[in-house]
Formats: structure tokens, C-alpha cells, sequence
């Protein structure tokens, strides 16, 4: 199979705001270079003192999936792994020339071997697609815009933009997983996995979680209004959109076609 | 609806018998949806107004058994019934906009609001008690919620704790700690306190109020 | 039930000298017991005294037996003068404190009581009778205070505050080096010790992925040993801390296994008989 590079996988909304940062001159290099000389040395300073590095002395499953996932995707060295205690069923990947990925225990304690080798797949592929640079100016905008010379609303504006991008990586994320497990039941398994215990996830249908996508997402009114406000500040969408996104995308053909080119 | 997972009969069969037991026993007919999300802390929501959703953590399941589960079932439907979630949603409102309130105005304001969201708690709690009708497993719920992990819920002795709480009551209070006892209960905007929900439930209990409401209504 | 034998252990006997010596500093400010003493009493049992006593549970042989027990060993092996009373509060987070000058008490959060073995909850335990047993107690509420009250909008000048809250925080610190030795002790060794701090780290039940073995973490102990080596780590190392009460975690290790494999250990477990 071929690698799997990011014009396979982006959504479009992702792409379109990583492009819109790309076409700056010079800002993304810039971005790099402060965040190799100040953020990235205080998070590695910070993760080595207070996180588990995960190894392949201490964790060699999970090294050796990163490593067949940076494989697909054209990544050569892995990022340094840190564990991270957390409920959250999700992990982070924080720097964009030598970045860290903190694992979430929850995510370790709760996954089979194949949940967590596609779940690791977004942490690459977030990184391959240069997510990086953007969680970098959402923090830079959240720990420094108080110091800026602008209103507090426009920044609550422009951290409201940042917010939406970062609703679109999670379709990226489901994508590139699709494309690395092609296993349709799988990824839409993984996509607000841990909501409910296991068994009763086990137990629900898929078809009926796609239903409720559906009816979520065909929302009228005040409902609608009410359910796009309500995200506004998350940096994470609903789960019944991603479920919807996914659908859409292999109904459409759209994912076969790619598959195909990828032989 | 757009993160969680809903129960229903089918994907969660005993967690929907619990909430349909403690519908029948509390004779509360009107549908409403139950949504499972992650969450740590277990604590049941009840909203709505012309439709009703619970939203229950994940923890709780894990956690709690199904007669506890009946317990906090039993809470969110004397709240719908009562229509305490939309009384709750006021108060909270009220006391937000208060916070723009110059000195401490708002506060004076909303100690009234907060001894009765207080007080409701002890509503609930004769609900939850009600709908389940398992005086020792909603002790132990109780007790979890004093701080016993999950893991030493059943092997604590429930009268053992009720005891030391009336006996505690009966302990001569120096200056400093009345002071602080009235603070922390009178004029507190905390919820009510893990000792104060046991000493109402057990007088509520031993009282036989609990017992004959629950014979009339066999 | 008492515990407290004159002949035996000291907190001398395990204090971390750097604590040793930044307390004695400290102490020697004048009327600071007296004043802040009773303050802090009568602000601690009208407060937080008064929510643990209505919120928690307090751990008795009647309402607790499980933690009372080792609760029990705790007290024996550190040798305590003074029984404080125990309360376990519904948090969830591996945490803990210990407050109350004349009447101390701990309470300790359901969180690391739930999870952890019965060694590591003896450290946990331990730890926070280190800070009674070594008199921290009244200096670290006095930290809280005047680092809460240096925060707010105070006339005096940055360059002192931030001067005087530097020294208070290093003094902090290190008495936390002093509480883990004291928690060593009460765990029978620096198992407990190893496996709780790798909570901090991120050890939780249920991975299957992750050998949490200490000897496997030697390698992040001698690389955080090398970053120490080089003044830019240090110096960021410093600044991340510098503001803290509690060192990190990796430091915490590092100093606990060192003191662990010290004779100093050594000799105290054979003359107490604390095997």
C-alpha cells in the first residue's frame, strides 16, 4: 500500500484552515522556531519530571504500534510518548518540530489491542497534517492574549475560529483512521467510545447510533441554534456529527475511490 | 443527544429496568429519554420541560449497584415531578445575575435560594429512598458519597456510621466550631452535607413515616 | 490507643536536612508560632474543620475498619505522640493534607484511598503524619496564607513578595522530601512510595500495555538526572517549579529511592525494629 499522505485524509474544513495559515510567508516558520526554542523545551522538561515516558523498555506494544502507524503515514521517528493520567478518551500531541504525544491512561486501561492501535492513528496523523501549528497559536492566543492590545471580545472571536477548526480535526482523525484500519465498524465503534461502559456498547446498534446522528443533525429552530451555541467554546464536536461525517463520506464512494488509489 | 449514548431495553436491559422500576413505584408516566455520557463524578442530571432526558455518568454504572441505581432514578423523577429541575434552573439563574450585584448584596439575596435548593436535596433523597425501598443500599450510596471508594462500600457497616453521626451530634461544640457549623449549614450555599442527608433519612426512617407511606401505597 | 514510645523514632532521625535547615530559619521569626497559631486553630476548626466533620467519613475502627487498621500501623511505626483524626472526602484526584495546629487532622481524598494497595496507602498515610509528626503543619498554613495574601491586591512591593514567597515555597518543598521519608517508614519500605508517585505519573489499574516495575523508570530518573546537567533545563526546570509546594514527581523518586538505598535507612529500620 501506498503511504498514506494528508491529501487523502484532511477534511476539507481542516485543510482549508491549515492553507489559510500556510499562505502567510514566513509564519509558520516562525511559529517553528518559537516553539522549538520555548514551549518545546518547557514541555519536555515538564513531561520527563512529571509524566511516564513510555518506551520500549516499559511500553513496547504501544512504541511498536506508533511505530507501523509513522510507517503508513510517511513518518520516520516517532514523537516521544508520555503517559498522562486523565479521564478524557482522548490524547494530545503538544509541539510542531519535536513533538510529545501524552497518552491518556483511560485511553490504555479501556482498549483492545486493534481499538488501540486505530485510536493511535489520529496522533500521527494530526501531526503529519501539521495540526501543531494551529494548537500552538490557540495556546499562545489563550496564555497570551490578555497582554495584546485588543478587546477581550475580539479575542473570544478569534478563539471562537480556533475552536472550529479544531472541531474539523476529529474528522480529519476519523478519516485517517478508516483509511489506515478499513474497518467501518471499528472507527464508528471508536467515535464516542467510552461514553457508556463496554457492554453496553457492545450492545447498541449501529444502525440505531447513525439514526440518532441523524436526527441530531436535522435539528430545526431554536434546537439548532441552541445545539451550535452550545459547542461554540468546545474544541470538540459532537459525536453524532463525527458519526454523521463518517457515514456521509463512505456512503458517498468518496472513501473506496481513495482506497482504490492507494493499492 | 449529540455525545451521549441512549439507553434503552435493548443495549442496557438492567440499567432500564431500574429506571422503569423506580417509574412505576413513584407512578411517574411520561416518557423520558435516558442518555449514557463519560463522566466521573456520578451524579444523575434530570432536564427538561416538555420533554424529559436523564443523563446518567458512565461511573455511576460502574460503580453503584441496581438498587442504587433505583435510588438516583428515584431522584431525577421526584425532581421532573415535581418540577424542581425547572425551579433549580431558576434559582441558579437568579443567583448568577446576582454576581453583578454591588458589596455583597447578592449574597443576602440568594441565602434564602440556597437554603432551599438545600433543603430540596432532603426531597430527593425521600424520593430516591421511595422508589428503590432499600433503607441499608442507600445508606451505603450515602456513604460513598462521604467519601467510602466503591471498592469498601459493602464491607462498611451502615449502622456502625449512623451512629457515630448521633453521636457526634451530642458532642459539646467549643466557640470555633459552632461558628463554623452554623456557617457551614445556615448560611451555606453548599449543598447539604453528606451527615446532614443521613440524620434526616434516618429520622425520616425510624420516625415510621417512610413505613406507613410505603403500606398505603402497596 | 497509644503509640508513642520516648526511645523511639524521632523526626530528626529521617528529616531531610535541607528541611531541617530551612525550618529552623524560619522559626526563628519572632511571636510567628504564638500569633499565627491560634489564628490558624480558630480559622481551621470555624472552616475546613467544620466541612470534613459534615462532608467525610472519619475513619474509626467502627465506621472504617480496613484504613483504621493500617491507619493503626501507621502510627505505631512513625511513632506518634499524637493521634490526629483521619476523614477520607469524596475528590478525585491522588491527593491529600493534613491542617489544624493544636488539634491536627488529615483528610485524605477517596480517590487515593480507592485505588491504591494497602503499602501505598501506608505511604500516603505516612506522608501526611511526616507533616504533623516534624511540625510543618503550622508553616505550611502559613505559606497558603501569606502566598494567598501576597497574590491579592497587596501595597508591598513585587520584589519583596516574590522574595519572601520563593523561600516560604523552597522551605515547602522540601519539607514534602521530609513527609516522604516519614511515609517510607510507615509503608515498611519504598515500594508504596514508587508505586503511589507513579500515579502521579500516570499509573491507573486496568493497562495492560505499561510495566509499571520501578527498575523500568531508572532510565527517565538518569534522564532527568542529565537535563539538571544542562543549565537551560535547569533553569526551565526552576521556573516550573520555583512556584510550587510539592517538587515533581520524578524528584520526589529520585530522592526517595536514594534515601531508601541509603545506611541511614538502613540503620533506622534495625535500631526501631521497623522491618
Amino acid at each position: 500500500m501506498k503511504t498514506i499522505t494528508t491529501e487523502y485524509f484532511l477534511h476539507p474544513g481542516d485543510e482549508a484552515a491549515i492553507q489559510a495559515i500556510r499562505k502567510i510567508p514566513g509564519f509558520e516558520k516562525l511559529l517553528d522556531y518559537i516553539s522549538k526554542n520555548s514551549y518545546e523545551k518547557v514541555d519536555l522538561v515538564q513531561r520527563t519530571c512529571c509524566s511516564l515516558q513510555l518506551t520500549e523498555n516499559n511500553a513496547p506494544k504501544i512504541i511498536q504500534m506508533y511505530a507501523r502507524i509513522g510507517k503508513a503515514f510517511g513518518l520516520e521517528e516517532t514523537p516521544k510518548v508520555f503517559l498522562r493520567r486523565s479521564y478524557a478518551m482522548h490524547n494530545e500531541v503538544v509541539g510542531i518540530h519535536s513533538p510529545c504525544i501524552l497518552i491518556s491512561s483511560s485511553v490504555l486501561a479501556s482498549m483492545n489491542k486493534e481499538e488501540l492501535e486505530t485510536f493511535l492513528v489520529a496522533d500521527i496523523a494530526g501531526f503529519v497534517a501539521g495540526h501543531g501549528t494551529y494548537a500552538f497559536i490557540r495556546r499562545l492566543i489563550s496564555e497570551f492574549g490578555g497582554f495584546l492590545p485588543v478587546p477581550r471580545e475580539v479575542l473570544e472571536i478569534f478563539l471562537t475560529a480556533m475552536n472550529a477548526w479544531a472541531k474539523q480535526r476529529y474528522y480529519t482523525y476519523d478519516r485517517a483512521r478508516m483509511l489506515y484500519s478499513d474497518n467501518y465498524e471499528l472507527v464508528m465503534r471508536l467515535i464516542g467510545f467510552g461514553e457508556a461502559p463496554k457492554e453496553i456498547m457492545a450492545k447498541t446498534d449501529l444502525d440505531a447510533r447513525i439514526e440518532q446522528a441523524r436526527s441530531f443533525s436535522q435539528m430545526t429552530g431554536l434546537q439548532s441554534s441552541l445545539k451550535t451555541a452550545s459547542v461554540l467554546t468546545k474544541d470538540k464536536p459532537w459525536n453524532a456529527m463525527r458519526l454523521a461525517e463518517m457515514y456521509n463520506w463512505v456512503e458517498s464512494g468518496i472513501y473506496a475511490d481513495i482506497k482504490e488509489e492507494l493499492q | 443527544m449529540g455525545t451521549g449514548i441512549q439507553l434503552t431495553l435493548s443495549n442496557a436491559p438492567k440499567v432500564y429496568a431500574a429506571f422503569e422500576h423506580a417509574k412505576e413505584v413513584l407512578d411517574f408516566d411520561v416518557p423520558v429519554d435516558l442518555y449514557c455520557y463519560r463522566a466521573y463524578d456520578p451524579a444523575f442530571q434530570a432536564y427538561g420541560t416538555d420533554r424529559y432526558f436523564i443523563g446518567i455518568p458512565d461511573s455511576t454504572i460502574r460503580m453503584f449497584t441496581p438498587t442504587q441505581w433505583q435510588f438516583l432514578f428515584g431522584q431525577c423523577i421526584t425532581a421532573l415531578k415535581g418540577k424542581m429541575t425547572e425551579m433549580l434552573s431558576l434559582a441558579n439563574a437568579i443567583e448568577y445575575s446576582t454576581h453583578f450585584l454591588p458589596l455583597e448584596t447578592g449574597k443576602v439575596l440568594v441565602a434564602p435560594l440556597g437554603q432551599w435548593k438545600r433543603k430540596a436535596q432532603l426531597t430527593l433523597d425521600r424520593g430516591g429512598l421511595l422508589a428503590c425501598q432499600d433503607y441499608d443500599e442507600v445508606m451505603r450510596y450515602l456513604n460513598w458519597v462521604s467519601g467510602v471508594p466503591a471498592r469498601d462500600l459493602d464491607s462498611i457497616d451502615v449502622y456502625n456510621r449512623v451512629e457515630e453521626i448521633i453521636q457526634s451530634t451530642k458532642e459539646d461544640k467549643g466557640i470555633a466550631d459552632t461558628v463554623g457549623h452554623v456557617k457551614n449549614t445556615v448560611f451555606s450555599a453548599r449543598n447539604m452535607s453528606s451527615r446532614e442527608r443521613f440524620l434526616e433519612l434516618y429520622n425520616w426512617y425510624e420516625s415510621g413515616t417512610y413505613a406507613k407511606i410505603v403500606r398505603e401505597h402497596t | 490507643m497509644i503509640h508513642y514510645d520516648p526511645k523511639g523514632l524521632q523526626a530528626p532521625d529521617y528529616e531531610h536536612p535541607a528541611d531541617r535547615i530551612a525550618l529552623a530559619a524560619v522559626k526563628k521569626i519572632p511571636l510567628l508560632d504564638t500569633m499565627l497559631g491560634w489564628v490558624m486553630d480558630y480559622h481551621t476548626k470555624s472552616g475546613d474543620y467544620q466541612l470534613a466533620a459534615l462532608n467525610d467519613i472519619r475513619v474509626t475502627e467502627h465506621t472504617y475498619p480496613r484504613l483504621y487498621k493500617l491507619y493503626q500501623t501507621a502510627l505505631d511505626r512513625l511513632n506518634m505522640e499524637v493521634e490526629p483524626k483521619l476523614f477520607i472526602k469524596n475528590e478525585f484526584s491522588y491527593n491529600g493534607y493534613t491542617t489544624g495546629v493544636k488539634e491536627p487532622y488529615i483528610v485524605l481524598n477517596s480517590f487515593a484511598v480507592g485505588e491504591p494497595t494497602d503499602e501505598e496507602f501506608l505511604y500516603l498515610v505516612g506522608h501526611e503524619l511526616g507533616h504533623v509528626k516534624s511540625g510543618h503543619v503550622l508553616y505550611s498554613s502559613m505559606v497558603n496564607l501569606i502566598y494567598s495574601f501576597i497574590k491579592s491586591n497587596t501595597p508591598i512591593p513585587p520584589i519583596i513578595t516574590e522574595g519572601v514567597s520563593l523561600s516560604l515555597l523552597s522551605w515547602s518543598r522540601k519539607s514534602e522530601l521530609t513527609a516522604d521519608r516519614a511515609g517510607i517508614i510507615a509503608a515498611g519500605g519504598i515500594n508504596g512510595a514508587e508505586q503511589f508517585m507513579m500515579r502521579f505519573m500516570g499509573k491507573s489499574a486496568n493497562n495492560r500495555y505499561v510495566d509499571f516495575s520501578t527498575d523500568k523508570i531508572t532510565q527517565q530518573i538518569e534522564s532527568f538526572d542529565d537535563m539538571q546537567g544542562q543549565l537551560t533545563n535547569k533553569a526551565v526546570y526552576w521556573l516550573l517549579v520555583s512556584m510550587q509546594t510539592h517538587p515533581m514527581a520524578i524528584e520526589r523518586l529520585r530522592e526517595a529511592q536514594a534515601w531508601a538505598k541509603s545506611s541511614d535507612y538502613k540503620l533506622i529500620t534495625e535500631r526501631f525494629d521497623l522491618k
